[in-house]
C-alpha cells in the first residue's frame, strides 16, 4: 500500500514527537510502527537494510551509554526510542522521491519560503549531482586515486570548487528562465500527489496511537 | 554530525528546537528573493557534500561544509542548512523530525563564525589569509563538534562519555575541513570571485 507523500510527513512527524518525548516504552507505543510497517510490506527488503545500516551508529552510543555511563536501562530506552520513529520513517518514505515531499509540503500548506527553497534545492541537487558523477568520472579516467596527502585534499577542493562554478551557472540559467515566465518568489504547482486509502487506515492507527499513549490504556 | 532520533531529553530537544526554530525563522526572513538561487546551491552542495568521502588513514569521513555555506549565506546558511536536514532526514533518516531544530542549531549557528571568519580572512593576504581560510572551514565545525557534544552533555551525565567519544570523532573532520577550505576558497577567490561577495544581504 502507498500514503499520500502529506500524510506520511504529518503521521511520521507527530509519532516521533510522541515517541522521542516518552520515558518509558511499552509494546503498545510500537502498534503504529508495527501497523505502518504491515501496510509497507511489500518494500520491506528495502527499508529493512536501511534500518539495519542505520542501527550501527545507535548501538555504538547505545554501547557508550551501557559501558561508561552504566545503565542499561536508558540504552535499551535510547535503542527502543530510535528505532520505533527509524521504522517509521523507513517505512513510511521507502520509495518516494524528493519532488512527493515538495508536493508533501505544499499540501501541508507550509510558508512559500520554505516550499520555494525546497524546490529549488531539489532541482539543484539533481544538477549538482549531475557535474559530481561528471567530475569524478574525469578524475577516474585520469587514474586518480584517493590518498591521505596534500594532493587528494587539494583536488577534491578544486573539484568542489568547479562543482560550484559550473552549478552556479546552470542555477542561474534555471533562474532566469523562470524569472523570464514571472516567477516572482511563488510557485502554482498544477499537479498534486493523491490521498490513498491507506492514508485513511495510517491516520485511524495514528489516533489510536494516540489513545494507547495518551489514555491510560497502555 | 546529525544527533539521532531518541537520544536527547526531552528539555534539551524543546529547548534547542525552540532556538533552532527561531533562528531559522529569522533567517528565512533576511532571505530575498535575490538570494533564493544562491541559498539553493549552498543547500544543495551541504546536502551533496554529505556524499563526497575523503580518506584519512584506512578510513573515510565526509564533509560538513557548514563553513563554507556560512561564508557564502551568512545567516541565510540557516533556511540553507535547514531544508538540507529535512531532505536528509526524509530520504535517508539521517536525524529526524524531534532533532531537527536541534541539529539546525549545531550546524547553522556555528556556521555564522565561518561567515565572519571568511570576511575577516578576505581583509588579510598571503600566509594570514591562507590560515583565515583554513579557520573558516574547521572552526565551525569545530564549533559543531562542541554544541553537539554539550547537547548530549546536558541530555545526562550517563551521556558524558558518548558526548566526548563523538567529539573526538570529529577531530579529523576538522583538520580535513580546513585543509579542503583553504584550498576551496583560494580556487573560488581567483576563479570566480563574485560569488563569494555578498551584495545582497547581511
Amino acid at each position: 500500500m502507498r500514503f499520500s507523500p502529506a500524510a506520511g510527513i504529518f503521521c511520521a512527524a507527530v509519532y516521533s514527537c510522541i515517541i522521542a518525548l516518552r520515558q518509558h516504552i511499552t509494546p503498545a507505543d510500537a502498534v503504529f510502527a508495527a501497523g505502518v510497517m504491515l501496510l509497507r510490506v511489500n518494500c520491506l527488503p528495502q527499508y529493512f537494510f536501511r534500518i539495519l545500516k542505520l542501527n550501527i551508529m545507535i548501538l555504538f552510543i547505545c554501547a557508550t551509554v551501557y559501558l561508561f555511563g552504566d545503565d542499561a536501562q536508558h540504552a535499551l530506552l535510547i535503542f527502543l526510542r530510535y528505532n520505533l520513529i527509524v521504522c517509521v520513517t523507513a517505512a513510511m518514505f521507502c520509495g518516494m522521491n524528493s519532488s512527493d515531499f515538495y508536493y508533501g509540503f505544499y499540501t501541508l500548506k507550509l510558508p512559500h519560503k520554505f516550499t520555494v527553497l525546497l524546490f529549488f534545492v531539489i532541482k539543484y541537487i539533481e544538477i549538482i549531482g549531475n557535474e559530481y558523477e561528471k567530475m569524478r568520472n574525469s578524475l577516474k579516467v585520469r587514474n586518480f586515486a584517493p590518498k591521505t596527502d596534500a594532493f587528494t585534499y587539494r583536488t577534491l577542493a578544486y573539484l568542489l570548487g568547479m562543482l560550484l562554478v559550473r552549478s552556479m551557472g546552470r542555477a542561474q540559467a534555471l533562474t532566469q528562465a523562470m524569472k523570464m515566465r514571472g516567477f516572482s518568489g511563488r510557485l502554482y504547482p498544477f499537479n498534486f500527489r493523491p490521498f490513498f486509502p491507506a492514508d485513511a487506515v495510517v491516520a485511524a492507527l495514528l489516533v489510536f496511537q494516540f489513545i494507547l499513549t495518551f489514555g491510560g490504556l497502555a | 554530525m546529525h544527533i539521532s532520533e531518541g537520544v536527547l531529553s526531552a528539555p534539551v530537544l524543546i529547548s534547542t528546537g525552540a532556538a533552532g526554530a527561531i533562528l531559522t525563522v529569522f533567517g528565512f526572513y533576511k532571505m530575498q528573493t535575490e538570494m533564493l538561487a544562491k541559498t539553493a546551491l549552498m543547500s544543495s552542495l551541504f546536502f551533496v557534500g554529505s556524499f563526497i568521502h575523503i580518506p584519512v588513514g584506512p578510513a573515510s569521513v565526509h564533509l560538513v561544509l557548514n563553513g563554507l555555506v556560512g561564508a557564502v549565506l551568512g545567516f541565510c546558511a540557516f533556511p540553507a542548512i535547514m531544508v538540507a536536514l529535512v531532505l536528509q532526514a526524509l530520504m535517508f533518516q539521517f536525524g529526524g523530525f524531534t532533532t531537527l531544530g536541534t541539529n539546525i542549531l549545531v550546524m547553522a549557528l556555528p556556521a555564522l563564525a565561518g561567515y565572519w571568519l571568511f570576511r575577516a580572512g578576505m581583509k588579510t593576504s598571503g600566509t594570514k589569509r591562507w590560515i583565515m581560510f583554513f579557520l573558516t572551514g574547521s572552526m565551525p565545525v569545530l564549533l559543531s563538534a562542541v554544541l553537539l557534544s554539550a547537547v548530549l552533555a546536558f541530555s545526562g551525565s550517563r551521556l558524558y562519555d558518548t558526548a566526548k567519544a563523538i567529539f573526538l570523532m570529529h577531530v579529523p573532520v576538522i583538520i580535513i575541513e580546513g585543509v579542503v577550505s583553504m584550498y576551496l576558497f583560494n580556487f573560488l577567490n581567483k576563479v570566480y570571485p563574485d560569488f563569494l561577495r555578498t551584495e545582497y544581504e547581511n
